[in-house]
């Protein structure tokens, strides 16, 4: 049994002991005090503080006994003059009292308690209506429809680099290997967002730094591929026939052995000058107020482009497939389908909503499909490639190759139920409706 | 899971006392402890204010068909929690003799208590039973508590030899004086000249105490409501004793 969070609004504590039956017994009074944003908050400690107070009580019964827990947390976020107020109960069961718990927990909820299952700080500071790009790993252009499109891709760049930033002693770190993702995805975003807006800035620094971000994605990739590939080793297991168990086992120590020497290369990578060097040329890069031809063009209207083209591309792509094409023009689409996400993403506040979420979901879920359909693809071809890497070496390599030869067909089975659905999906994206509603979004 | 059982053959010398302080002292001390209150009159679950528990559920406990873990309560002590007792306790002997292996079936009432615990401490009820038989060879340490009287120490030599005659001998014995008043001469005279072959006796020893007493008031081990009393101060050097042989 494990303690439960509740968001409240005017709470009295007399109500809860009179509706459970219990009495309330103070055992800590605590006292406001500011504290530290938690990491996932960690981007807007210059803008937000965050004073949190305590109070600890017990609820007894008839015979003096202790059989619930419960903590009142008093929470005010502050930011330039305005301070908002959150109050939270925290029920700590005690075994053997699971009864008395759910009575406590119905007294809460009778008085709009509500469940949350994050940190009272984080739950505070987000209902307050602060955002912080980190946490979410996407940025969102401010809502200036008219300013220059290059200020608003600038101010955008920098966000993404302060979140790669915040995500390097992570990577370095490595205990999860999410941090390496999230950093990847940054660096994705930047180099999407630059290079779609190519005319916005001069022509040669423009060209510098596409090529030196697409270059650092790049040194990363590997060791993205790997983390992925040694956990979804795990779900070949689970695939694969009893009596073949552990045969993909020589795989799987191939894998963690790269892994470790691709860490050793993204550590020296992060830890290097070169790169230490590269974050400050791009961030004075992006300090100054250049623009190329298009730089001055309202960012709405730039990226009223942007998206109608990204669609174009869809459309153009989508329309030559059929149920022979290769997996690489299926690939195609699936780039295409990025580059309009994120252009929808960054610019989210600046459409209606409406029109730009209903797009939004329609491409996620295509997405989706293509992702999954690549995946299967890309996962059977690497399969066999590194069976091939660690059967080297091997002497009986009998046992090994026929266990990934019975993946290999698993992983063609699914990808060729994946590749209908997902030209269904790509056909109907590229609809009339669709279109419809793209241009709606950006007339 | 270590075992530590509080038994002596007479009664009301002090058993229950000591199982709930040094179930105190253990938790305390960081260990996960269960105290286990065998005894159908439920002191040990009473000091806890918990209510005895209502299934009567020793006869199935005894067949190991009875899931023990869902009858254990969290005190109101960090790391300290309680398998209360109930009025089938009084039939255990009944339940027990109609088992195969009467001392097996205890063991393995200990051993069906999950993993959890650093150390369950056994408050037994008095006399020779099968029930405190089989908790003599459950237990990893006996603890026995001894008013210091010539009677007292003849039961507890009864006690030693009954052990031997029926080779329990995988359990440490710690004899402990319990309820001792050193201004009485014959608990002076009886303390200072006690020798054991076959046992070893605590350093450390329960004085006759008002604040033990005071524990059914309170309904609290004496060190929550009183921590710096000689009753207090002496079941944590009790505790660190038999710490020491466990
Ligand atoms: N050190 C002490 N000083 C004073 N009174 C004590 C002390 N220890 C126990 N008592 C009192 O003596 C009585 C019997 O104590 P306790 O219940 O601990 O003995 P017991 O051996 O468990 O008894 P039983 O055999 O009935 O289970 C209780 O009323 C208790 O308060
Ligand atoms: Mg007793």
């Amino acid at each position: 049994m494990k303690k439960r969070i509740f968001a409240l609004k005017n709470f009295s504590l007399n109500a809860l002991e009179a509706f459970a039956g219990f009495t309330l017994r103070q055992n800590i009074t605590g006292v406001m005090k500011k504290v530290e944003l938690p990491d996932e908050l960690f981007p807007l400690r210059d803008r937000v503080e965050c004073l949190l107070r305590k109070d600890s009580f017990s609820l007894i019964n008839e015979d003096g006994k202790t059989v619930c827990r419960l903590n009142l947390t008093e929470i005010e976020v502050c930011s330039a003059g305005s301070v908002f107020n959150f109050s939270f109960a925290e029920l700590i069961p005690l075994k053997g009292y699971f009864g008395e718990f759910c009575i406590v927990q119905a007294a809460v909820e009778d008085q709009g308690g509500k469940e949350t299952k994050k940190l009272p700080v984080i739950y505070s500071v987000r209902k307050a209506g602060f955002r912080s790009d980190a946490g979410k790993g996407t940025v969102e252009a401010d809502k200036t429809p008219d300013a220059p499109a290059a200020d608003v891709i600038r101010n955008i760049l920098i966000r993404l680099i302060n979140i790669a930033e915040a995500k390097e002693h992570g990577v370095l770190e490595d205990t999860d290997p999410e941090f390496l993702h999230d950093f990847r995805v940054a660096l994705r975003r930047s180099r999407s967002a630059f290079s779609m807006f190519k005319g916005a800035f001069p022509p040669e620094e423009h060209e510098y730094f596409r090529q030196k971000l697409s270059h650092l994605f790049a040194r990363t990739s590997l060791a993205r591929d790997l983390d992925v590939y040694i956990k979804i080793m795990g779900q070949y297991r689970a695939v694969l026939p009893d009596s073949m168990q552990d045969d993909l086992e020589p795989v799987e120590k191939y894998l963690t052995a790269m892994k470790k020497k691709e860490h050793e290369k993204i550590v020296g990578l992060i830890n290097s000058e070169e790169y230490s060097l590269f974050k400050n040329e791009w961030r004075n890069f992006l300090g100054r107020a250049v623009y190329g031809e298009k730089g001055m063009q309202r960012v709405r209207d730039a990226a009223s482009e942007v998206i109608k083209n990204a669609y174009a591309k869809i459309v153009k792509d989508g329309r030559k497939l059929d149920n022979s094409s290769p997996a690489s023009d299926i690939h195609k689409v699936r780039i295409g389908c990025k580059k309009l996400r994120y252009a929808l993403e960054f610019f989210r506040p600046i459409f209606p909503s409406k029109q730009a979420d209903a797009v939004t979901k329609k491409l996620k879920t295509l997405q989706d499909s293509l992702g999954a359909h690549q995946d299967y693809e890309v996962q059977r071809e690497k399969l066999l490639r590194y069976t091939e890497e660690a059967a080297k070496g091997m002497k009986d390599k009998v046992n090994l190759s026929l266990a990934s030869g019975y993946l290999a067909r698993y992983l063609d089975e699914l990808k060729c139920s994946e590749r209908e659905r997902c030209l269904e999906m790509i056909d109907s994206f590229i609809s009339d409706k669709v279109r419809a509603q793209i241009k709606e979004m950006i007339k | 899971m270590k075992i530590l059982a509080v038994y002596s053959i007479k009664g009301g010398v002090g058993k229950t006392a000591a199982a709930v302080n040094l179930a105190y002292c253990a938790a305390q001390s960081g260990m996960k402890t269960l105290l286990w209150d065998f005894d159908p009159q439920a002191a040990s679950t009473f000091y806890f204010r918990v209510k005895p528990k209502l299934n009567k559920s020793m006869k199935k406990a005894v067949k190991g068909k009875s899931d023990l873990d869902a009858e254990i309560k969290a005190t109101d002590f960090d790391n300290l929690d309680i398998l209360p007792a109930d009025f089938s306790c009084r039939n255990m002997d009944l339940f027990l003799d109609s088992a195969d292996k009467p001392k097996k079936a205890v063991r393995d009432m200990f051993k069906s208590i999950s993993g959890d615990y650093d150390i369950a401490i056994a408050d037994a009820p008095p006399g020779i039973t099968l029930l405190s038989e089989g908790i003599m060879s459950a237990a990893d340490v006996l603890a026995v508590p001894l008013i210091p009287t010539t009677l007292s120490l003849r039961t507890c030599e009864m006690l030693l030899n009954f052990m031997k005659d029926n080779k329990i001998k995988d359990v440490k014995t710690a004899l402990f004086f319990s309820m001792a008043d050193r201004r009485k001469k014959i608990h002076r005279d009886v303390m200072d000249g006690a020798e054991f072959e076959k046992a070893k006796l605590l350093e450390n020893y329960v004085p006759y105490s008002a604040d033990v007493e005071k524990m059914g008031l309170h309904r609290e081990p004496v060190g929550a409501f009183s921590p710096k009393s000689k009753a207090a101060v002496s079941y944590g050097g009790i505790w660190r004793e038999i710490v020491n042989i466990l």
